[in-house]
């Protein structure tokens, strides 16, 4: 108790790194309920990749323009991943929601390959960039130590935008994503709504790839969203329950890290799978396989 | 404005909402995006959910209900959104046959009280041979039109069919 005590502290010299895992924790379950209801794990697993691979190839652009690595390079470092994760993700998404909705190809095939050719291009661009450090490879595990003031605001700012948004436009996302013939004969805009779901599902996984890594991002995606939807009995439930189950297997997860000096990703990660191993303890293990087994479809437009 | 009532078996099960909060969707093309949901639509949602005989299903998942009771909080959707006419796509499919007379009987005599225009798909021709006064049968590229009454002969149906009767 006394190390919870110790990272809860305002002094606490990793207090930073504390409360961005807590706010990702809290921001990723909130859009990970939608990738859930519309069936796009897979895309929940592809998105971080592609992000990281975006960081990987902003880092990398200074090297290809001939740069040498300038002094003060660290502020200018995270600039460039945060925009190049960004710019990954959101185009990604835009790409795979249009080749999906022109119907051609097949939707997991695709979605699988992206991922496998975003890790193997991440690692390659790391490997062959000679101004790479060690916290390069940190940020894309998980590594979730070294986090300014600048950061922890972004990632809070971020929290913020999702929430506002789901907050507002909660029954537009939500029709839309139940029965979109019902959405068009009301004449709501449907494409505008669609995108603006995977727009901020592109925000969130940047500013969470940026923060936590691609692993972690994707284990809050969609872990407690899949725990949440077994014990909810209303939409407003079920996100509520995901966004506190990220929040606190944040904290435990770096309670537990810090107690047992453990990387604090996979920390994370293996406490939200600690999470729904109890609930399905308790709980029917027949609803999860059918959450998780029954995807007719990956369909991004549904 | 079309009042749209799906197949009930298009549903995700995964979406945790009630018969109201589906019946409330009805409302929506009312009400501004970013704008909560007024008192007097709510109450019209529960009006239009007692209309349909659904109200005992406001409170209970919707994911739970069986094809009849899902069709039922779909028409109370579909009366929510004020349409000028009713659109029901195959809205007997998965239903058991009781509750098939008993919808049908509940969407005429929703026709024969709210004055509302009723376009009905089904491949249920006994059903449509009951229940509607004008058909438009599309058959292998054909268009054919009339009443009920004219196209559902014996001896029509043999020709459209190209059969020979009895």
């Amino acid at each position: 108790m006394e190390s919870l005590k110790e990272i809860l502290s305002p002094d606490f010299l990793l207090r930073n790194s504390v409360y961005t895992s807590v706010l990702i924790g809290f921001a990723c379950p909130l859009v990970g309920v939608f990738l859930v209801l519309r069936r796009l794990v897979f895309l929940g697993v592809a998105l971080p990749q592609i992000s990281s691979t975006g960081v990987a190839v902003a880092l990398s652009v200074p090297m290809w323009l001939g740069a040498t690595q300038p002094e003060h390079a660290a502020q200018s470092e995270h600039l460039l991943a945060f925009a190049g994760s960004t710019i990954f993700s959101l185009a990604a998404i835009l790409i795979l929601a249009f080749l999906e909705r022109r119907g051609r190809g097949h939707p997991e095939g695709r979605l699988g390959a992206a991922y496998v050719v975003a890790a193997a291009l991440s690692i390659l661009l790391l490997s062959k960039n000679r101004f790479a450090e060690v916290g390069w490879l940190d940020l894309l595990k998980g590594e979730v130590i070294t986090v300014s003031n600048a950061d922890l605001v972004l990632t809070a700012a971020t929290l913020a935008i999702v929430l506002a948004v789901l907050g507002l436009f909660q029954k537009e996302i939500l029709l839309v994503s139940f029965d979109r013939a019902m959405a068009v004969t009301l004449g709501k805009k449907v494409l505008f709504w669609d995108v603006l779901l995977y727009l901020l599902i592109g925000l969130t996984v940047s500013m969470a790839v940026l923060s936590v890594g691609p692993l972690i991002s994707f284990g809050f995606l969609l872990i407690p969203a899949l725990t949440a939807h077994l014990f909810a009995k209303t939409m407003r439930q079920f996100a509520t329950l995901a966004s506190l189950i990220g929040g606190a297997s944040a904290l435990v997860g770096f309670w537990a890290a810090y107690q047992w000096d453990c990387p604090i990703g996979p920390s994370d990660v293996v406490i939200l799978g600690l999470f729904m191993g109890l609930d399905l303890s308790f709980t029917n293990s027949s609803a999860i396989i059918e959450l998780i087994g029954h995807s007719p479809s990956v369909e991004i437009w549904k | 404005m079309f009042g749209y009532v799906p197949q009930a078996t298009e549903f995700d099960p995964l979406f945790q909402l009630t018969g109201f909060e589906v019946a409330l969707m009805g409302a929506y093309g009312r009400i501004r995006a970013g704008r909560f949901v007024p008192q007097n639509e709510r109450a019209f949602a529960r009006e239009c959910l007692r209309a349909a005989g659904a109200e005992e299903f406001a409170r209970k998942k919707f994911s739970e209900f069986s094809g009849g009771q899902k069709q039922r909080v779909l028409i109370a959707r579909a009366l929510a959104a004020r349409p000028d006419v009713l659109v029901l796509d195959e809205p007997t499919a998965g239903v058991d046959a009781a509750a098939t007379h008993a919808l049908l009987d509940f969407i005429s005599q929703i026709h024969a009280e709210q004055k509302l225009t009723i376009l009905l798909v089904t491949h249920d021709l006994p059903l449509v041979r009951k229940h509607a006064q004008q058909v438009i049968w599309l058959h292998q590229g054909r268009i054919l039109n009339g009443s009920a009454a004219e196209l559902l002969t014996p001896e029509r149906m043999a020709e459209i069919f190209e059969m020979e009767v009895g």
